[in-house]
């Protein structure tokens, strides 16, 4: 089913079935409420196109335990992740949030994240949390993804450490498709 | 009012009241527009086929205060605190400006209470051992009790700390 635009009526004419089916049916079938089937509480109505849309719904992952690397290129923890896997357009909203530091004083410690499905796209600094030195922080960054290739994305945090140790923990990642 | 799947018609049939009631009106009572209540709101998904209006909420208290409750507790200045109406889930950002008095961790969380009850936790803190000002902000997106929550920051400070913490905010999209 597809969007028309509807038709002016006039008066003196019959609205046939073909309109009917047309104007009325196939464009209720485009809406938000129609488009809610899979029983989800909270998800959004995206454009896919135009005069069309789709159903979005925000996703989160995280894993709480306390690891550490000092890997100087971005790498998983001994427990992978977090890890979101969400249907998106070209765009998503990404929240990163961890407690982290660094052995050393005069290093940081980063969280990015890569993507990879129907995008690929590998982590870097410019889209990450960062710390510098010894002393801890607890605290989120936010990076709007443009540019994807629409469909399944998985989004999977990583972490480098541009010297000394780092260590990181309670390690949240969310995403807000749309 | 209840979404129907619309009807096909078929040519030469009468379409009565009952029909347009069904499958024009009452299909169109939840769609997008019919739901949109006032400016700065947003739509999203109740279930099958089920619209509802979500409004976000956002406090703050600026005062700086302090505490050295190794516990989470309320500052002399209560919240800020955020009542909306949720969804079985809800976004919520917490900041604030804070320091330690000592190389010992401060937090700030916040609890949930109302339809949903969750103490403050450290999952959800902003956290620092660090004795010179500083922002941050934490990020969680709840699994709620639908109806109405009230979402209050709370702080603590470890061991001999003293935190200290100002322009503290609290912000929800409820989902």
């Amino acid at each position: 089913m597809v969007w028309t635009v509807p038709k002016t009526a006039a008066d003196g004419e019959t609205l046939n079935a073909a309109e009917y089916n047309m104007y009325v049916r196939d464009n209720l079938l485009e809406t938000h409420a129609a488009k809610a089937t899979s029983g989800n509480r909270g998800a959004w109505f995206c454009g896919t196109g135009p005069n069309a849309g789709a159903e979005r719904m925000c996703a989160e992952n995280e894993v709480l335990t306390s690891q550490s690397s000092s890997s100087t290129s971005y790498v998983n923890l001994s427990t992978v992740g977090p890890t979101v896997t969400v249907n998106t357009g070209e765009r998503a909203l990404v929240f990163l949030y961890c407690f982290h530091d660094n052995s050393l004083s005069n290093w940081s410690s980063y969280m990015s994240y890569a993507v990879s499905g129907a995008t690929t796209v590998a982590a870097s600094d410019d889209t990450a949390l960062r710390r510098q030195g010894n002393t801890n922080m607890q605290d989120m960054t936010v990076h709007l993804a443009m540019g994807l290739t629409p469909g399944s994305n998985t989004f999977q945090a990583k972490y480098r450490v541009a010297g000394g140790t780092g260590t990181w923990a309670v390690r949240r990642l969310i995403v807000m498709p749309f | 009012m209840a979404w129907t799947s619309p009807m096909t018609a078929t040519e030469n049939t009468i379409w009565t009241s009952a029909q347009w009631n069904t499958h024009v009106r009452d299909n169109l009572n939840e769609t997008q527009a019919a739901k949109a209540t006032a400016a700065a709101r947003y739509i999203v998904t109740n279930g099958n086929n089920t619209l509802a209006e979500r409004v976000p909420g956002d406090a703050v208290v600026a005062t700086q205060q302090t505490t050295t409750s190794t516990s989470y507790t309320n500052l002399a200045t209560t919240g800020p605190a955020v009542t909306v109406t949720t969804g079985t889930k809800a976004l919520v950002f917490a900041r604030c400006t804070f320091d330690s008095s000592n190389s010992n961790s401060v937090y700030a969380s916040y609890a949930i209470s109302g339809a949903t009850t969750t103490s403050a936790s450290d999952n959800w803190a902003v956290r620092s051992n660090d004795t010179t000002l500083l922002s941050a902000c934490s990020v969680k997106l709840h699994t709620l009790n639908a109806g109405s929550n009230t979402f209050t920051m709370q702080y603590k400070a470890l061991s001999t700390a003293t935190g200290t913490f100002a322009n503290r905010r609290i912000t929800v999209l409820p989902l």
